[in-house]
C-alpha cells in the first residue's frame, strides 16, 4: 500500500499546483486567497466531524491532527475548485442560485467516485458509530458506498461552498 | 420533559415577534438559518445524542427540530443584537462580532441542555476531547466547536440572504 498511497498523495498535491498555475495564467483574480478560503472551509468541517472518519495509511507527514490530513483536505479543495471552474465556464450566464445547485452536482460527481476509490485503497473508512446511523443497509453497486454517504456529500458541500462564497464576498466588499 | 420543548418554541415565537417589528425579513432569515443548522445537525448526528424529548419533535433518528429551533433562535438574536448595536460597522466587522454573543448563548444553551441530559456527547467525541469541563458538563472544546459550527451556518445563511435580496432587487428593477 505504501507506494500506492505516496503516488496518491503526490498526485493530489500536483493537481493543486496545476490548478493554481492554470488559474493564475488564465488571469483569475486572488487565486491564492480563494484556495486558502476553500482550504479553511474544508478543514473546519473536518475538525468538527473528525471522530466520524478514519483516514488511515497516509504518510506521517500528511497528518495535522488526529485523523485529519492536509493532503486529503487539498483533495477536497481540488474537487471544489474544479467544480466551481467548470460551472462558471459552462454555465456562467446562469443566476447564482441555479449555479449553486450545479456546483453541488459537479462536486458530488467528483467526490463520490474519489471516496469510493479511497475506500478501496484502504485509506478511508467510517467509524463504527457512524455506520450504526446508516440504517438503510443499501450499498451502491460498483462504488460499494453506503447510500447515506452519497446524499451526505451535497449536504456538507452546501455548507463549505457557502462559506467559500460568503468569505470571498466579505473580503471583496470591505465596506 | 415537554416543558423544555414548549419553552424553546415559545422563546422562538416571542423573539420572532419582537424582531419582526424592526426587521421585516426576520422570518425568512430564521428559515434560512434553520436550514443551515439542520444540515449541520443532520451531518454530525452521530456525534450527539438527543434523548428524552417528545416523539413529535424528532425528524430523523437523533435529529430534533426543537433543538434546531433553539440554536436558530440563538443565532437570530445574536445577529440582530450585533446589527443593532454596531449598525455603522462594516459587514466584515459585524461578522466577527456575531461570534461573541453566539459563544456566550451557545455555551449557556449547551449547559442547560446537557445538564438536563437532553444533549449527550458520543463517547467517541468525548475521547477526542481533553476532559476539561467549563459549565456543568460542557467540554472546554465548546469554545472552538461552537464558533466553527456557526461559521459554516452563518456563512450559509448570509450567502443565501444575499442571493435572495439580489433576486428581490432585480425583480423590483424589472417591474419599474
Amino acid at each position: 500500500m505504501g507506494i500506492g498511497v505516496l503516488i496518491y498523495e503526490l498526485s493530489i498535491i500536483a493537481t493543486t499546483i496545476i490548478l493554481w498555475l492554470f488559474m493564475t495564467k488564465k488571469g483569475y483574480k486572488n487565486v491564492t486567497r480563494k484556495f486558502i478560503i476553500l482550504f479553511v472551509g474544508v478543514i473546519l468541517f473536518e475538525i468538527i466531524s473528525e471522530p466520524m472518519w478514519l483516514n488511515t495509511g497516509f504518510d506521517s507527514w500528511a497528518y495535522i491532527y488526529g485523523d485529519i490530513t492536509w493532503v486529503l483536505t487539498l483533495g477536497w479543495v481540488n474537487a471544489f475548485m474544479l467544480a466551481i471552474l467548470g460551472v462558471d465556464y459552462f454555465y456562467g450566464e446562469l443566476s447564482e442560485k441555479k449555479k449553486f445547485f450545479l456546483y453541488l452536482l459537479f462536486i458530488s460527481a467528483l467526490v463520490i467516485p474519489a471516496e469510493a476509490f479511497m475506500i478501496s485503497l484502504g485509506v478511508r473508512g467510517y467509524a463504527e458509530f457512524l455506520l450504526e446511523t446508516m440504517r438503510s443497509g443499501i450499498v451502491i453497486p460498483v462504488l460499494y458506498l453506503p447510500l447515506e454517504s452519497i446524499y451526505a456529500v451535497p449536504i456538507f458541500c452546501a455548507l463549505i461552498l457557502s462559506f467559500y462564497k460568503y468569505i470571498n464576498y466579505l473580503v471583496d466588499n470591505r465596506k | 420533559m415537554v416543558s423544555y420543548e414548549l419553552t424553546v418554541i415559545a422563546l422562538a415565537v416571542v423573539s420572532l415577534f419582537i424582531l419582526s417589528i424592526f426587521d421585516k425579513k426576520v422570518l425568512r432569515n430564521f428559515i434560512i438559518i434553520f436550514v443551515g443548522v439542520l444540515l449541520l445537525q443532520y451531518f454530525t448526528q452521530a456525534l450527539w445524542l438527543t434523548v428524552g424529548l417528545a416523539k413529535w419533535s424528532y425528524l430523523y433518528q437523533g435529529v430534533n427540530w426543537v433543538i434546531t429551533i433553539g440554536r436558530t433562535t440563538m443565532v437570530v438574536i445574536s445577529i440582530a443584537l450585533i446589527d443593532f448595536i454596531f449598525s455603522k460597522s462594516s459587514e466584515r466587522a459585524r461578522f466577527g462580532l456575531y461570534f461573541i454573543p453566539i459563544i456566550i448563548t451557545g455555551i449557556i444553551g449547551e449547559a442547560i441542555s446537557s445538564g438536563r441530559g437532553i444533549i449527550q456527547y458520543h463517547p467517541k467525541l468525548l475521547e477526542s476531547f481533553s476532559g476539561i469541563k467549563i459549565i456543568g458538563s460542557v467540554p472546554i472544546e465548546a469554545f472552538y466547536y461552537i464558533p466553527f459550527f456557526m461559521l459554516l451556518v452563518i456563512s450559509f445563511a448570509r450567502y443565501w440572504q444575499i442571493i435572495l435580496d439580489n433576486k428581490e432587487t432585480n425583480k423590483k428593477r424589472r417591474s419599474k
